[in-house]
């Protein structure tokens, strides 16, 4: 049944803080754990999400087309190839948010529930007018993801007030780019703080560490969830589990207690 | 870098930049809810400062005043005067 579909947007307010990234990693984790996912660019006119999955040489056909009838959704969304039940529909690159309203929007939202997928995840533009409004009027979930940064926090708290504005209560929250060295000599936020300062109705989902992996995998087009060395890449599906429901315990980013650490110790042990 | 351990090496206690970050998001975000403007709070705390001057020994820094969210969800202004005595005055009894 279509009403199953999981419609989460991916928004921030602030910009450059990881919506994109987030969509584009999220998305790659649940198809690899079997699902069927529909990434949605819905950045009319600054396209991005086809870049962070490496998918820019093929598109033919965007969103706006198939809101003006140009072609059909099943034509314009692109199948991934490493990821066969991974598909996206790219943004239109050379209009802009007044090409598209939120109904027309939701009118693709609902075809693509249409067509047989379990996740629908909506990358979501920054700032706060017609195109945020346009990203989530077929959503019923919501990520904020936010920097431990000032700036970013501000308009997270911001989007919340919104979000529920739009109906969607509760949404859940994904700290990007932390620096664990620095939340421990106190000179950034640390998660808990983000999370004092965004009150108890939002809901962690998510810690990912700043980290160069991310700029090397989307430089090849490769989303870092497929990267098994990558602590990126694992905040990511463990990101992904989480959705599905199933209760991970957030990574130690600490890097004495990290990944290397714990590898150097099964090696020292024997 | 934070230079906290030089700091501390003085015996000064200065926040560190992380304290500061939540300190002040603490204060934007309940304004921000609020959708009261931080030049009404200004302009309020301002009136305050002369109110109190008229009949306890202040500095118009030491009047503050900020919004803080009860615990039922709605909002309390809140001030913090840190008064140096009363003002020797006709009309103001003496302690
Ligand atoms: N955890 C991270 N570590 C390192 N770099 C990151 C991380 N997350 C995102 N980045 C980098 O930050 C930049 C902005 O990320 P992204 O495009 O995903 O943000 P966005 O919120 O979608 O931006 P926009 O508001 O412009 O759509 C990119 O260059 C990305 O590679
Ligand atoms: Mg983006």
């Amino acid at each position: 049944m279509s009403d199953d579909v999981r419609v989460v947007v991916v928004t921030s307010g602030k910009g450059g803080v990881g919506k994109t990234t987030t969509t584009a990693n999220v998305g790659m984790a649940l198809a690899v754990q079997g699902q069927k996912v529909a990434l949605m660019d819905a950045d009319i006119g600054l396209r991005n999400l086809d870049l962070a999955l490496g998918l820019e040489n093929r598109i033919v056909y965007d969103v706006i087309d198939v809101v003006e009838g140009r072609a059909r959704l099943k034509q314009a969304l692109i199948r991934d190839k490493r990821m066969q039940n991974l598909a996206m529909l790219p943004a239109a690159q050379t209009r802009d948010k007044s090409a598209v309203t939120a109904g027309q929007m939701k009118q693709v939202v609902e075809e693509l529930k249409e067509e047989g997928f379990t996740f629908i995840l909506i990358d979501c533009p920054a700032g706060i007018e017609q195109g945020f409004k346009n990203a989530t009027a077929g959503a019923t979930e919501a990520i904020v993801v936010t920097n431990p940064e000032m700036a970013s926090v501000r308009d997270a708290d911001r989007i919340i007030g919104l979000l529920e504005a739009e109906g969607l209560r509760d949404p859940m929250l994904i700290v990007n780019r932390i620096r664990v060295k620095m939340v421990k000599s106190q000179d950034m936020l640390s998660v808990e703080d983000v999370q004092e300062v965004l009150g108890n109705s939002v809901k962690l989902l998510g810690v990912v560490p700043d980290d160069n992996s991310i700029i090397t995998s989307t430089n090849r087009g490769e989303p870092v969830a497929l990267s098994k060395e990558s602590v990126a890449g694992q905040a990511y599906r463990d990101v992904a589990m989480r959705l599905l429901g199933q209760q991970v315990p957030f990574m130690d980013l600490d890097e004495r207690n990290g990944f290397l650490d714990r590898f150097k110790k099964l090696f020292t042990s024997k | 870098m934070s230079n906290s351990w030089i700091n501390r090496l003085l015996g000064r206690s200065v926040p560190t930049p992380r304290a500061c970050a939540k300190e002040r998001l603490l204060g934007v975000v309940i304004e921000d809810r609020s959708a009261i403007p931080s030049s009404v709070l200004e302009l309020v705390r301002l009136e305050i400062v002369e109110v109190v001057k008229k009949y306890l020994i202040i500095d118009e820094q030491a009047v503050d005043l900020k919004l803080e969210k009860d615990e039922d969800g709605t909002y309390a202004l809140v001030s913090h005067v840190v008064s140096r005595g009363v003002r020797k005055k006709e009309g103001i009894p003496a302690a």
